[in-house]
């Protein structure tokens, strides 16, 4: 039944991790030796086809192992990583249903995107790198989904943030973007923090970091020592879900850490769609519906990451309505969709989670590759307010950009209309065992939502693609055409983001229409999402009572009425969009930013959240930094610990400097002192002088030797030195016989 | 017999004398004098503890200590003539060019 080779898995991980190298490695040398044409096609086919290998070998591994074998769990076991004690990580990977969704879209997105690339950083110097750090997020990326054990997934975790932050600031000469670099490093930070801590909780009850391990651990439900065991009178479920739910804050952008994204915007547009899109930021996801049966034991960290999710689903997507950078309003977008990811996640509605997550990769990815074709072909000009009719320009970006725009605003029958539906209805029907409340809550914040995401998109696309051009001349006539390494990903993704919603066809979608599609990626993902039912206990997760369950489905009316609702709302406000929006900014628009008045002011500056961070967080930090530099590092070590040192040793250097003169009479005087010194010691001693001969060693002579008989080393003898009170003793020579000799 | 104390006081007057020498002088001439006094008192005590223990090491070594002065004395005074020619002057405080 396994007849694919094991290494497939790995190799997986291997290809564009080896690509990376290569062109970190040669990359440079091939960029100065060879023409610069040669070089930069030796660079991206290394880099292309490292992960088209990746790809390629995962859609085998999927279809060979997992559709056609019917292996829905496939274990690799690579090496064993760590022993220490009881303490055993093996570096081990799992292909399942739900990493073989992941890999398929990553390696899947991620290869357009490589492409993609070739194209729009065509004339960047630094070409050979940027090509590496993708294929180096790519295997980080693979590993963070692929690994088993949670330790595995951190490495690659900690490695796609790093990439993340290597390709913010990619064009590092740029203050502004190599601190938004760091600005994403360091708000990864805390959230890795809270990631590692949850680690901890995790291993203090289960001794391991397995995925398994954890899962046969989590299978006793109520009785499962992580919800019996207590860390400071919490479960130790709750403690370490709401730590790892930290962790995910900050690398999927949601409140409170999500500032770094909208920032993140700094980097290179292809890399704004495969990592702070597509795959990276979606990473918060993947690892709670990995652990959704840990997640289920904790009720509250639910609620929290429902409400989380939902509020900013929210938040970000009322700041978006505002922007006029092309790219800060896909930024907040992204963070809104994560938003609503999360709220799926926190209601239980793991394969809701799942399905938007790779519906919105798919859209999410074209829209951020048709943005890089309008900035590219815009002369790197972002401002939407500087843009308008270039539908006439690029005719196959604007028509993917307004499929993808569709597809997020939630029109039928486009994938963000099925997923967006799927975790609206899941919102509202699905059990949440904190309280009740949070349906209603989530629903609302999601609708709501819903809504202004087509406002804002549909506003970003007719200001940018329709209407008349509001840019200067030059930009107009010299304008960059499409070339087809940069259209043809977009037709493709564009395309996925039409058909995939037929994944999830909603049962009562069929009962109406009489078109019975199976939800395929529910039933694809059923080995991993049913865990949390089935271990959870009273810890229910799944429908509501409600009146909503009717053979395990929500009821056809109350689906046709959340889908009746959504659409209608992303209907009218798309209408709503291109009556204020449709010929650049009308009089309507302004009237309506004049009403407004401070909210729209306090969206436009993103609630001044930077801001408040900054005065809250960063100068007191920055403050304290200073703090300690000033007393501790300049005073402490540089002044006592260093200069004090070397100031020590140049002193005594001044010191011994008087003697060593290079006079050797002086230093015949000093060893004559020195001898002086020592044989009045021995010999100005009554105790010395006083010594009778040894027993052991009797010198053979005449007793009348004045008192010089004594020398050194052949008897026991006692050095007595002291200087006023002080007095030290000293024993030399053989040692005394019974101590008679030293007691006189 | 005299007794050995008179050996070691000689000894000592001499080293002491020969000490003196090199400290306080400043002509090569006279320091290379003052050592050959202070190997001699080494050589008198040596002699006076071999006749006192009644074995002969003690004026082997002596022996060892006059081949070695000799020797000293042939090449330190060569070298105390080679600079007197070349600078018309051995005062050893004014030898200090190999230091500087």
């Amino acid at each position: 039944m396994n007849a694919v080779p094991t290494q497939d898995l790995l190799w997986i991980i291997l290809a564009p991790l080896c690509g990376a190298i290569f062109n970190l490695v040669f990359g440079r040398l091939a960029m100065r030796k060879l023409p610069d044409r040669t070089a930069r096609e030796v660079v991206h086919l290394v880099a292309i086809s490292a992960v088209a290998i990746a790809c390629f070998l995962s859609f085998s591994v999927w279809w060979d192992v997992m559709v056609e074998g019917g292996v829905r769990r496939l274990v690799q076991t690579v090496y064993p990583w760590i022993f220490s004690g009881e303490t055993m990580i093996g570096f081990d990977l799992l292909l399942d249903p739900l990493s073989a969704v992941m890999i398929l879209v990553v390696t899947g997105v991620g290869l357009l995107i490589h492409i993609f690339s070739v194209g729009y950083m065509a004339h960047d110097p630094d070409y050979h790198r940027y090509f590496a750090y993708l294929n180096l997020f790519m295997a980080s990326m693979l590993i963070l989904v692929l690994g088993k054990s949670l330790l595995v997934t951190f490495v690659g975790w900690e490695g796609v943030g790093l990439c993340s932050y290597l390709l913010i600031g990619f064009w590092f000469s740029d203050e502004a973007k190599a601190s938004a670099g760091r600005k994403a490093f360091v708000m990864n930070r805390i959230g890795d923090f809270g990631f590692i801590l949850g680690l901890f909780a995790l291993y203090t009850v289960v001794h391991s970091l397995d995925v398994d391990a954890i899962a046969a651990v989590a299978a006793r439900g109520a009785q499962s020592p992580l919800v019996t065991t207590a860390l400071w009178g919490v479960p130790v479920a709750t403690v370490a879900t709401l730590l790892l739910f930290l962790g995910c804050t900050g690398k999927s952008a949601q409140i409170p850490l999500y500032t770094w994204l909208p920032d993140a915007m700094a980097g290179p547009t292809p890399v704004s769609a495969l990592i702070h899109a597509a795959t990276m930021v979606t990473a918060g996801v993947y690892l709670i519906v990995r652990l959704n049966f840990v997640f289920a034991l904790a009720p509250l960290t639910m609620a929290i990451v429902a409400v989380v999710g939902g509020v900013t689903a929210l938040f970000a997507a009322t700041i978006g309505i505002t922007q006029f950078d092309i790219k800060k309003v896909l930024a907040y977008s992204t963070v809104s969709q994560l938003g609503y990811m999360f709220l799926a996640a926190g209601m239980g509605a793991w394969v809701a989670a799942i399905f938007h997550l790779m519906t919105h990769a798919f859209f999410k990815a074209c829209l951020f590759l048709g943005s890089g074709s309008v900035i590219e072909a815009c002369h790197h000009n972002q401002d939407i307010r500087t843009m308008g009719g270039l539908r006439k320009k690029m005719p196959i970006t604007a028509g993917t950009f307004f499929i993808s725009c569709l597809a997020i605003a939630g029109i039928f029958p486009f994938a963000g209309f099925f997923s967006k539906d799927e975790i609206l209805v899941g919102a509202y029907t699905y059990a949440s065992e904190w309280s009740p409340l949070i349906n209603y809550l989530g629903w609302g914040l999601g609708t709501v939502a819903a809504a202004c995401t087509a406002f804002y998109m549909f506003r970003l696309y007719y200001l940018t693609f329709e209407g008349s051009f509001r840019g200067d001349e030059h930009t107009w006539t010299h304008h960059v055409a499409e070339y087809p390494i940069m259209w043809v990903p977009l037709v493709i993704l564009a395309f996925l983001a039409t058909v995939a919603g037929f994944l999830g066809w909603p049962h009562a979608l069929g009962e109406v229409t009489g078109l019975h599609l199976p939800h395929v990626l529910e039933r694809w993902l059923e080995p991993v999402t049913a865990t949390s039912a089935r271990f959870a206990g009273p810890y229910y997760v799944g429908l509501r009572d409600g009146g909503f369950a009717h053979d395990g489905h929500v009821t056809v009316g109350a689906e046709m009425g959340f889908m009746g609702v959504s659409l209608g709302v992303a209907v009218v406000f798309w209408l709503w969009a291109r009556r204020l929006y449709g010929d650049g900014f009308s009089k309507e628009a302004e009237a309506w930013k004049a009403r407004l008045g401070k909210l729209y002011e306090a969206s436009l500056h993103k609630y001044w959240v930077d801001e408040l961070y900054d005065a809250v967080v960063v100068r007191p930090f920055k403050f304290l930094a200073k703090l300690c530099y000033r007393f501790f590092d300049a005073l402490v070590v540089d002044g006592v610990g260093v200069g004090g040192t070397a100031g020590l040793v140049g002193w005594l250097g001044d010191v011994v400097r008087v003697f060593h003169n290079g006079n050797v009479r002086r230093y015949l005087l000093a060893l004559l002192v020195g001898v002086g010194l020592v044989l009045a010691t021995v010999y100005g001693n009554p105790t010395v002088s006083s010594l009778e001969p040894s027993a052991v060693h009797r010198v053979q002579s005449r007793p009348d030797l004045g008192g010089l008989r004594t020398t050194l080393g052949a008897e026991p003898y006692r050095i007595e030195i002291g200087f006023g009170s002080w007095k030290k003793v000293i024993d030399l020579g053989p040692a005394a016989p019974g101590a008679a000799g030293g007691e006189r | 017999m005299v007794p050995i104390t008179h050996f070691l006081y000689l000894a000592i007057l001499l080293f002491l004398i020969g000490v003196g020498g090199v400290l306080l002088r400043r002509n090569a001439l006279f320091v290379l004098m003052s050592i050959e006094l202070m190997l001699n008192a080494a050589n008198v005590a040596l002699v006076a503890f071999s006749r006192l223990h009644g074995n002969h090491d003690g004026q082997v070594f002596a022996f060892f200590v006059i081949a070695v002065a000799a020797a000293e004395a042939a090449v330190g005074l060569a070298i105390i003539v080679a600079i007197f020619r070349s600078r018309d002057d051995v005062d050893i405080d004014d030898l200090g060019l190999l230091r500087d």
